[in-house]
């Protein structure tokens, strides 16, 4: 998949789950870059993902992210 | 050996001088001795089970990174034999919990689910390891360090800066002065309101008073051990931040028990969610109400405590469902909005006031005894005491809540440090040992001590 357009998808789905149109996401970003990225969002953001970009993630990935750059990555291991 | 006795600060005195003293590659070693000697003295068989329960944890974490096949059965056998302990000397009648037992259990569990995750590697230092799972200062009452963070810092054994000395000290008389002048003198008063009978009328008083006692004892002994910690040079978690003016339930549980509620989050909450994430808001209901029903329980086998964790359940079901709709609702009227931020804190301190009648009584039926004499009203007297003492009280209230107040607001903290540095401290230590000389409170034990 495009690196740049999965970025783009990604972006649109956090503007989304979080309710604001200004969200540009960066590699670094993590929950505390955005209001409202508690845990509860946090599912809501993993579902949101799993559907868009048509895929199934584990407890285990998820447990292990650390940031949106890290969530890319999955999904680009996903993805291939 | 409980934090607020004289034998506990000259222990750890002793222990954080010698600590300081010694080459770095001796200090995991030394204070894993300090941590072993602090629980034999609590009781022998106490600090056994710690050792053996500290030996299952890192043999299946060792398991777990050696041998990834096997990792589900070696996970799920090391859990049942720690939560298996935890279970059967917390609830099996006639067993008798050993310090700490709830907190140091957490911490193992946590670290072999994140070795499994592979969030965390498998430490190989034994020393180390059990170090880390018995670090004295926060084997009473946590705070639930997680290893992530802990380890890494007794690996590097740095020892204290002279910063972190005087940082101590100040976090360790500011508990002090959270649990003499302020909880112990609340107790009193609960006490003495609960004497005067029942139906006295002063339930309500008691109701709320025990709210402030229970966060000052907690908060208390969370700043002795945070403080103890730091005296080795070594970092804690946060277990609170004004919890009382939380806008929502959502947000006050953020706020409260930090540790222990980002515990259950990570290690309860997530996994939970992502298995129901099919069923919608049922799903999302299921598992914030299995989170808080454990947090009830955990507190003890008694019925109330699960009365407790069941309606936290309840208004947390309630708050994640609608809070999105509230907030566009809000959005809208500006004049509502301002109504709210009061209002909301409001709300929510009373809605946990009304889960704490529970979990301060023994039974639901004397929970339910509390509320009603509340709701009936009556006569008597609220025992504030002595004027003088009153005065005092309430002195020593309003500087606990600047000080935590400080601490969770930045913006209190930017209009603090705007101020003469000479003026705060003069301010700070003023109020901590003129309220210490001057209470004349009678001791009590920690309340969180028991869990």
């Amino acid at each position: 998949m495009d690196e740049a357009a999965a970025r783009l998808q990604l972006q649109e789905v956090m503007r989304d789950v979080f309710s604001d149109s200004s969200i540009e996401i960066f590699d670094e970003m993590t929950a505390a870059d955005v209001t409202g990225w508690d845990s509860l969002n946090h599912i809501n953001l993993v579902i949101a993902v799993e559907r868009s970009f048509g895929v199934r993630l584990t407890t285990k990935d998820v447990a292990a992210l650390r940031n949106v750059g890290g969530m890319l990555a999955l999904l680009r291991a996903k993805l291939t | 050996m409980p934090f607020n006795s004289l034998r506990f600060i000259g222990f750890l005195a002793a222990a954080a001088a010698m600590h300081a003293a010694l080459p770095a590659r001796y200090r995991a070693f030394f204070l894993l001795a300090a941590s072993y000697v602090y629980c034999a003295a609590w009781s022998p068989e106490g600090a056994l089970l710690l050792l053996a329960a500290t030996a299952v944890a890192y043999a299946a974490a060792r398991r777990l990174e050696s041998n990834n096949a096997e990792g589900g059965v070696v996970l799920c056998g090391g859990l049942v034999a720690l939560l298996g302990a935890l279970a059967l000397f917390k609830y099996a009648p006639g067993f008798i919990a050993p310090v700490g037992i709830s907190y140091y259990t957490f911490k193992l569990v946590s670290y072999i689910v994140d070795v499994f995750w592979e969030k965390v590697p498998a430490e190989k230092s034994f020393t180390r390891f059990a170090a880390y799972a018995a670090f004295f200062p926060q084997i009473p009452s946590g705070p639930i360090a997680r290893a992530s963070q802990l380890l890494p810092e007794l690996a590097a054994a740095r020892g204290p800066s002279a910063e972190n000395v005087i940082a101590a000290a100040r976090l360790i008389l500011f508990g002090f002065f959270e649990k003499a002048v302020v909880a112990d003198r609340l107790g009193a008063m609960i006490d003495a309101a609960k004497a005067a009978g029942p139906s006295g009328g002063s339930e309500l008083f008691v109701i709320y008073a025990y709210c402030w006692r229970l966060y000052a004892d907690f908060s208390g002994i969370t700043h002795i051990a945070i403080g103890a910690a730091l005296l080795f040079g070594l970092g804690s978690p946060r277990n609170f931040a004004a919890p009382f003016y939380a806008p929502n339930i959502q947000e006050f549980w953020r706020r409260w028990h930090i540790s222990l509620t980002s515990w259950l989050t990570d290690y309860v909450f997530m996994p939970s969610r992502m298995a129901l994430r099919d069923h919608g808001e049922r799903g999302l209901a299921a598992s914030l109400i299995v989170t808080m029903l454990l947090i009830g329980v955990w507190h003890g086998p008694a019925l109330s405590f699960l009365v407790f964790g069941a309606l936290n359940g309840a208004y947390m079901v309630v708050s994640a469902l609608t809070l999105r709709r509230r907030d566009a609702f809000f959005a809208k009227r500006p004049a509502l909005a301002r109504a709210r931020a009061v209002a909301g804190p409001a709300a929510t301190f009373h809605l946990v006031a009304l889960s704490f009648a529970f979990f301060q009584s023994a039974t639901p039926g004397e929970a339910a005894a509390l509320l009603r004499g509340a709701v009936a009203g009556g006569g008597a007297p609220i025992p504030w005491g002595e004027a003088s003492e009153l005065a005092l009280f309430a002195a020593s209230f309003a500087a606990m809540e600047a000080v935590h107040l400080y601490q969770a607001y930045p913006r209190v903290k930017e209009f603090v440090r705007a101020r003469p540095a000479w003026a705060v401290s003069l301010a700070f230590y003023a109020a901590m040992i003129g309220g210490l000389l001057l209470s004349r409170a009678p001791s009590k034990g920690f309340i969180y001590f028991r869990f």
